[in-house]
């Protein structure tokens, strides 16, 4: 009654359909409508199926997991539906969709998070990130290529024309054959090339990234850094945030950070407090590897009056910088009511002002030298 | 502990080689010219006097070989396609787009990684703008961050937030060991005051 199975035809399950049922058992593998996403492409030979997809895979779920899960369940799927022999899936993770619900990272997830160390690892973080020296290397192996490629082009286009040599290549070798060891010209291109060279040497050797200061906080495989620039702003922004103080300019270089502050009004001694200890707190907060030498120096602006209620000797030697940081410090300064041949510089042959000089605008005016409430002016920590 | 940028070491290699080169054959010139000699020991290796860079004769007579200019030009070529190698190389390129998983016949486009981990960094509260790369090899892929922060947030105020992001990642991609390196800095400085 039954014709032989060959004889019965032949049941083909379209390309278009595998791949259907393959997105939706895809689909059923991910979590949620959310994830939403899936593509791919699906080839029947015979009766063997290959089924290639593109999934949004949810985050922060653990991706070969993931991977595996999908895999296994459209295998098994477009089997069972199609009868067909299914080839490894091919899975591509084209997109993590990140939940909007997912909390913000904080420091609350931390607790499990491996190899988290602050402080207690200080020493394992990096003294300095490295820089890869990309651009000298660059720089160096353009012009060996240019030079390279030139001559060889010129001796290329001789033999194939059998035209002169270039000018530019005669000429080089007619200044080789003259010239030699003895002589100013080469002596000058020697000494510029030995300089050279040991410039390429220091570079080799200097860790470059001069302007990163790496963080303490590090544990393996992880490591921080910070520009520069970026504590400096810091700093500028919270000494500047001192009530008092005008203007502020910061150097921060990897050993040491010097804040310079223009005092507008106000007592001094307590502006240089608090900028020193505004300071030092943005400092440690940044939580640098190796936290720099800070210096903290407050000027007077040139309309600065003392406080009415200061003490007396706290108005009349008004502390100043020493000659020392004075030639970097004070010519921007015009003092009041000093005349023309002082406003240039402000060196100790300059007669110091005293009562006699002038009203109460001269004895505002900072001294030169070093009296005993100078040591509120700066502080250095 | 320190993640090595790649090429840093065949980099440095190659400066220092040349960079000795450079400094031994140019103070080595240099003490021909007779300011110098005079005051050099009398062991110090000094050019012959009366010499010239280039030998006109002997250039000559290398130009009537046969072999001379075809050893040129091979020389040339191939010192020129290295040396235009090296020059690419310094470039860095884009990584590869995509990272096998653990899981046989699974890829990772690296995008969606790094836009989903910018996303994250960005949602912390005091990061303006953050900028993720994935490099390296496939076995160890390093995690680059770029992270700007707002106006007045101290590097402090972020690492917790970061680690837990870069703890994140690290779940995401296990078994697979994922390098970070973070760089933190600003977008926008608050003016100076005015009083």
């Amino acid at each position: 009654m039954s014709a032989p199975a060959a004889r019965r035809g032949t049941t083909t399950v379209a390309d278009r359909v595998v791949r259907r049922i393959a997105l939706r058992a895809a689909s059923e593998a991910l979590p949620g409508p959310g994830t939403g996403g899936v593509g791919g492409s699906a080839t029947v030979h015979g009766r063997r199926a290959g089924i290639a997809l593109r999934i949004a895979a949810p985050y922060p779920a653990t991706l070969s997991d993931t991977a595996r899960r999908v895999r296994g369940h459209v295998a098994d799927r477009t089997g069972e539906l199609t009868g067909l022999d299914v080839a490894p899936v091919r899975l591509s993770i084209t997109r993590l969709a990140v939940p909007a619900a997912l909390p913000a990272p904080a420091a609350a997830s931390l607790a499990e998070a491996p190899g988290r160390a602050r402080g207690g690892h200080g020493g394992r973080a990096p003294r300095r990130w490295w820089s890869a020296r990309r651009a000298p290397v660059a720089v160096l192996s353009l012009l060996a290529a240019v030079c390279c490629a030139a001559v060889t082009a010129d001796v290329m286009r001789v033999r194939a024309t059998g035209a002169p040599a270039g000018v530019w290549r005669a000429r080089s070798a007619d200044w080789l054959f003259v010239h030699g060891p003895g002589d100013a010209q080469v002596t000058a291109g020697a000494v510029a090339l030995a300089a050279a060279g040991l410039w390429l040497v220091l570079l080799a050797l200097a860790p470059g990234r001069r302007r990163r200061l790496p963080l303490a906080a590090a544990s393996p495989g992880w490591n921080a850094a910070v520009d520069r620039s970026t504590v400096a702003a810091l700093l500028r922004d919270a000494v500047g945030d001192v009530p008092g103080i005008g203007a502020v300019r910061v150097r921060a270089r990897r050993g040491r950070v010097v804040v310079t502050a223009r005092l507008a009004f106000g007592d001094r001694a307590e502006a240089v407090r608090q900028a020193a200890s505004a300071a030092r707190r943005t400092l440690a907060d940044c939580g640098l590897r190796r936290t720099p030498r800070l210096r903290v120096r407050v000027l007077p602006d040139s309309g600065w009056r003392p406080p009415p209620g200061a003490p007396a000797e706290r108005r009349r030697p008004a502390p100043g910088p020493g000659p020392a940081e004075a030639g970097t410090e004070t010519p921007a300064r015009p003092g009041p009511g000093r005349g023309p041949a002082e406003a240039g510089t402000e060196t100790p042959a300059r007669p110091a002002p005293g009562p006699a000089e002038g009203g109460p605008e001269t004895r505002a005016r900072p001294a030169p030298g070093r009296g005993p409430a100078d040591a509120a002016t700066e502080e250095t920590c | 502990m320190l993640t090595p940028e790649p090429r840093t070491a065949v980099n440095r290699a190659a400066l220092a080689l040349t960079g000795l080169a450079l400094a031994a054959g140019g103070v080595w010139t240099a003490t021909g010219h007779a300011a110098f000699a005079a005051r050099l020991p009398g062991w110090w290796p000094r050019p012959p006097a009366g010499d010239f860079l280039v030998q006109e004769g002997a250039l000559a007579a290398l130009r009537t070989r046969g072999w001379w200019t075809p050893a040129v030009l091979t020389v040339g070529v191939l010192a020129t396609a290295f040396l235009a190698w090296c020059f690419l190389r310094q470039f860095p390129r884009r990584g590869r787009s995509r990272l096998a998983l653990a899981a046989p016949g699974s890829v990772l486009r690296v995008e969606a990684l790094e836009r989903a981990l910018a996303q994250r960094v960005s949602s912390v509260e005091g990061v303006d703008r953050c900028r993720v790369r994935i490099h390296g090899p496939r076995r160890k892929p390093c995690l680059r961050m770029r992270v700007l922060l707002a106006a007045g947030t101290p590097p402090g105020a972020v690492l917790d937030a970061l680690h837990a992001v870069t703890a994140e990642a690290r779940d995401v991609m296990a078994p697979c060991v994922l390098r970070t390196r973070v760089r933190l800095g600003h977008r926008t400085r608050r003016s100076r005051h005015v009083r």
